[in-house]
């Protein structure tokens, strides 16, 4: 039987992925096109997919909605934790891919646009490969967090049975 | 035993969070330091004028002057690459500088190029090669702009 303080504290930690992943960037790309001149959008959207990060970013944030509320609706002995907390660590770390690719993660941090003015080509490249290295570590550091926060739990368990 | 593990789990959770602020706390301000210098500096391209002088017939000398600034909160290294290129992309001439700009502070980038007169014929392309990376050089934006090769007098 799950209790009623488990069950607020779970949809709780549903709704802020769902804020901070789905309604604030929906809610700001609607702002930022209503304040850019229309002639600038083709050209901006040409060379940020920005339709297709904020869309990326909403599925992401209702996995996250629905990682963290079956991580909290379990126990911290269920392997159902265990593998929300991972899932929602790789979610996460593809999330920050996404950003830094602006909208393609197989970019690994390096982001090149380029114009063509008249008789010019100019090249604007964005070399932030050691971000996902940090994040890397960031990845590694919550796998082996939630692993061995699972093992302790489970043997807590398992003795006190 | 009970005792050990939670005192394992709240070493590991401080950990945790720590390394996650660290690591968002890097990436903030060296993505700050990186995006400012750059814009800052790449904007500077454009008010800043190339000398030519000489003649083909006895060499061509660029000469660019950038100044640079540092509006971030890190150390910049700021680098200019001025290149001469041939049609098949083959360097012709190049010249470079490089400077480290501590945090709100700025300098000027001076770089010099000579086409030889054997060489004038080939001049075909020239590129400016503009970049600012900061933390220890791991991270940096970079600009480059190519063209037709500028003529004496253009």
């Amino acid at each position: 039987m799950v209790s009623m303080r488990k069950i607020i504290k779970a949809v709780l930690s549903a709704v802020l992925p769902i804020i901070i992943l789905v309604v604030i960037p929906n809610v700001g790309l609607q702002f930022l096109f209503q304040s850019i001149p229309a002639e600038m959008l083709p050209f901006i959207e040409e060379m940020i997919p920005l339709h297709g990060i904020v869309m990326a970013m909403s599925v992401i944030g209702v996995i996250h909605a629905i990682l963290s509320f079956s991580s909290n609706m379990v126990e911290d002995w269920s392997p159902i934790k265990l593998l929300s907390s991972i899932a929602s660590a790789f979610v996460s770390f593809y999330m920050f891919l996404l950003l830094l690719g602006l909208g393609d993660p197989s970019r690994m941090g390096i982001i090149q646009l380029s114009v063509e003015m008249a008789t010019m080509i100019a090249t604007i490249i964005s070399d932030f490969r050691f971000f996902i290295t940090l994040e890397l570590l960031l990845l590694g550091i919550s796998i082996f967090s939630a692993i061995i926060k699972f093992y302790f739990a489970r043997k807590e368990h398992l003795e006190g049975r | 035993m009970a005792g050990k593990s939670k005192g394992i789990l709240r070493i590991l959770t401080v950990v945790s969070i720590v390394a996650t602020l660290s690591v968002y706390a890097v990436t903030i301000v060296s993505g700050y330091t990186s995006a400012v210098s750059f814009a800052q500096n790449a904007m500077g391209i454009a008010s800043s004028e190339m000398q030519i002088s000489g003649d083909p017939s006895t060499g061509i000398t660029f000469t660019f002057l950038l100044p640079v600034q540092n509006p971030g909160l890190l150390e910049v290294t700021a680098t200019l690459n001025l290149k001469a290129l041939s049609a098949a992309e083959e360097v012709i001439a190049e010249g470079v500088s490089s400077k480290r700009i501590p945090p709100g502070s700025s300098d000027e980038l001076f770089v010099s190029l000579f086409v030889p007169p054997n060489e004038v014929e080939a001049f075909a392309r020239g590129r400016i090669f503009l970049e600012c990376r900061t933390l220890f050089n791991l991270v940096g934006i970079s600009l480059s702009l190519e063209g037709e090769a500028p003529s004496p007098g253009s």
